[in-house]
């Protein structure tokens, strides 16, 4: 049988070919590995991905399958400021490419399946909301945090849930697999994030809060897509924001000691209670003025271990961004359309990503379904 | 999706019979599930080999956007491909969807997609003459031989398609719409 066929939407098959080229070098396949996985010749990968043959569904799911994307995201158009990165190309593929191309496409499936449960009608998002002053430097960056606090009366404590915080302020928050730290955009009226899994819990609130600094900061930041790792000004500007929201300085004089500096086990508390990083905490402890340059320093090499940290929380779980995948107000539109057949379990499972099995889903009676 | 157990109970020939009326296709997606299981079902191999089934390729662009459209509802993992599938075959050419998952039945029915089950099947074939309830009764054992779930057994059938179906409307299935 003849596998070519005649193109008619030339444009739409281009878009997908070049999704499959950017998936296959994302994944570091050869176009000989992708064929093979496909039982494909190679040349027809090859004319794939310049859009000149078309792929049927049945190709289209083992693309998704092999790539470990939704087979929606072949066939959607990227958000904006996604499309703005620098494009994949063999020849310049780096570690950090591949790994904000990760990133980028888990954004774009959260950002679908979002739409999805808005489209069903079950899920109504916040309005974003925005600090309203400018924020042009670290401190402008700390005030913004304050108002955060201030303005959903968090109060100066821990924050329970950074993904409830996130989602009162219009953000929506995925906690996905894919590798690297995290990113976030803005499209339309919608705020989204991802924060990857990997990486140990205070690192997961680290990134979930840089990302709302994104948000809270300004548009100017916003378009900044990818991951997170350069340390330039601006970066800086958000993770004072994120580090002030997790512990705020006020945290430090609460604690310290009458007249003397606070000692390395006095932040090991800290660290648990505001479940943040080992850097982090030792990074605000010197600029709440708690540590010196020098103690901290001998403090960074010395990462508490996890039972220290959790003797320090009475061994209390600390369920944010590990069990806690999605929002509340998500996960709730998610049952909803279960409940009313709007979606199988198999499907409200993977929009829960992987928050969920099936057998944790409500009873749903069926039985009576006239076959 | 009854066609894989029609084949292993050896009983494709009754359901072509029970289809002469209608245009019925299956979808490129499920002949290579199908295809996937001769080694384990011999048997299945008859589907492939059968001339009265026309096949949906789902490979134009609305074609495979209908076809992801239904996974965002039914699951992108491979189990539920065959499923998406057919609803989207079904959504595209107006047809009646032929499957036994209750639950791929009432995600389909929720967004107004015609689906029913084998026993509808059977039952339709009764109410116009084709098939006496004894002979769909004993469909619905050798069915059941194979493994499949089924809501009544070969002995119920009669009561249960007069308690939950009634008197069967004749609609086509997989009937293209002229």
């Amino acid at each position: 049988m003849c596998d070519y066929r005649t193109m008619k939407e030339p444009e739409e098959w281009a878009d997908i070919g070049e999704r499959v080229r950017e998936c296959r070098l994302a994944a570091e396949m050869s176009q000989e590995q992708l064929a093979a996985a496909l039982r494909l010749d190679r040349t027809m990968i090859a004319k794939i991905e310049r859009g000149v043959r078309r792929v049927d569904a049945l190709e289209l799911a083992k693309l998704s399958s092999v790539f470990k994307v939704p087979l929606t995201y072949f066939l959607s158009s990227s958000p904006q400021v996604v499309s703005r990165r620098t494009e994949l190309a063999d020849d310049t593929l780096t570690d950090a490419a591949r790994q904000s191309y990760h990133l980028e496409v888990a954004l774009t499936t959260w950002l679908a399946d979002i739409r999805q449960l808005i489209g069903m009608g079950r899920f109504h998002p916040r309005t974003i909301e925005r600090y309203p002053d400018v924020i042009q430097d670290a401190s402008g960056a700390r005030r913004a945090a304050h108002w955060v606090r201030e303005h959903l009366g968090l109060g100066p404590g821990p924050i329970d849930s950074l993904m409830s915080v996130c989602e009162r302020l219009g953000q929506l928050v995925a906690v996905v697999e894919a590798p690297g730290d995290g990113a976030s955009l803005i499209e339309g009226d919608l705020a989204v994030a991802v924060v990857s899994r990997r990486g140990d819990p205070g690192r997961r609130r680290a990134t979930a809060a840089h990302e709302l600094g994104h948000l809270i900061v300004g548009d100017e930041y916003s378009t900044d897509i990818g991951v997170h790792v350069s340390r330039d000004d601006r970066e800086a500007v958000i993770d004072a924001f994120a580090a002030e929201l997790l512990l705020p300085a006020e945290a430090f004089r609460a604690t310290s000691r009458p007249g003397g500096m606070m000692r390395r086990e006095d932040l090991v508390i800290l660290a648990a209670r505001f479940r943040t990083s080992w850097s982090l905490t030792v990074r605000q402890a010197v600029d709440a003025g708690a540590v010196e340059g020098s103690a901290a320093k001998e403090m960074r090499r010395r990462n508490p271990t996890r039972a220290e940290l959790m003797e320090a929380v009475g061994w209390a779980p600390q369920p944010d961004l590990e069990t806690i995948r999605v929002p509340p107000g998500y996960a709730h539109a998610v049952v909803e359309c279960y409940k009313e057949s709007l979606i199988t379990a198999s499907r409200a499972v993977e929009l829960m990503r992987g928050q969920v099995v099936a057998a944790d889903l409500p009873l749903r009676d069926d039985a009576d379904i006239e076959l | 999706m009854c066609l894989n157990h029609f084949a292993r109970a050896e009983r494709l020939d009754v359901l072509r019979d029970l289809l002469t009326d209608d245009t019925s296709l299956t979808t490129h997606v499920v002949r290579e599930e199908l295809r996937a299981g001769v080694q384990e079902h011999p048997l299945l191999r008859t589907v492939l080999d059968t001339d009265w089934l026309g096949l949906a390729r789902l490979d134009s662009f609305d074609e495979i956007r209908c076809f992801a459209k239904w996974t965002q509802r039914i699951g992108c993992s491979e189990r539920d491909w065959g499923e998406a599938s057919v609803f989207a075959a079904a959504d595209l050419f107006h047809a009646v969807a032929i499957t036994d998952d209750r639950e791929a039945v009432a995600v389909g029915r929720a967004y107004g997609l015609e689906v029913h089950g084998t026993v509808w099947l059977l039952a339709r074939a009764c109410s116009k003459g084709k098939l006496n309830e004894v002979a769909a009764g004993n469909i619905v054992d050798a069915l059941r031989a194979t493994g499949m779930r089924l809501p009544c057994s070969g002995s119920t059938f009669g009561s249960y398609v007069r308690r939950n179906i009634g008197s069967c409307r004749c609609v086509p299935v997989w009937k293209t719409t002229p």
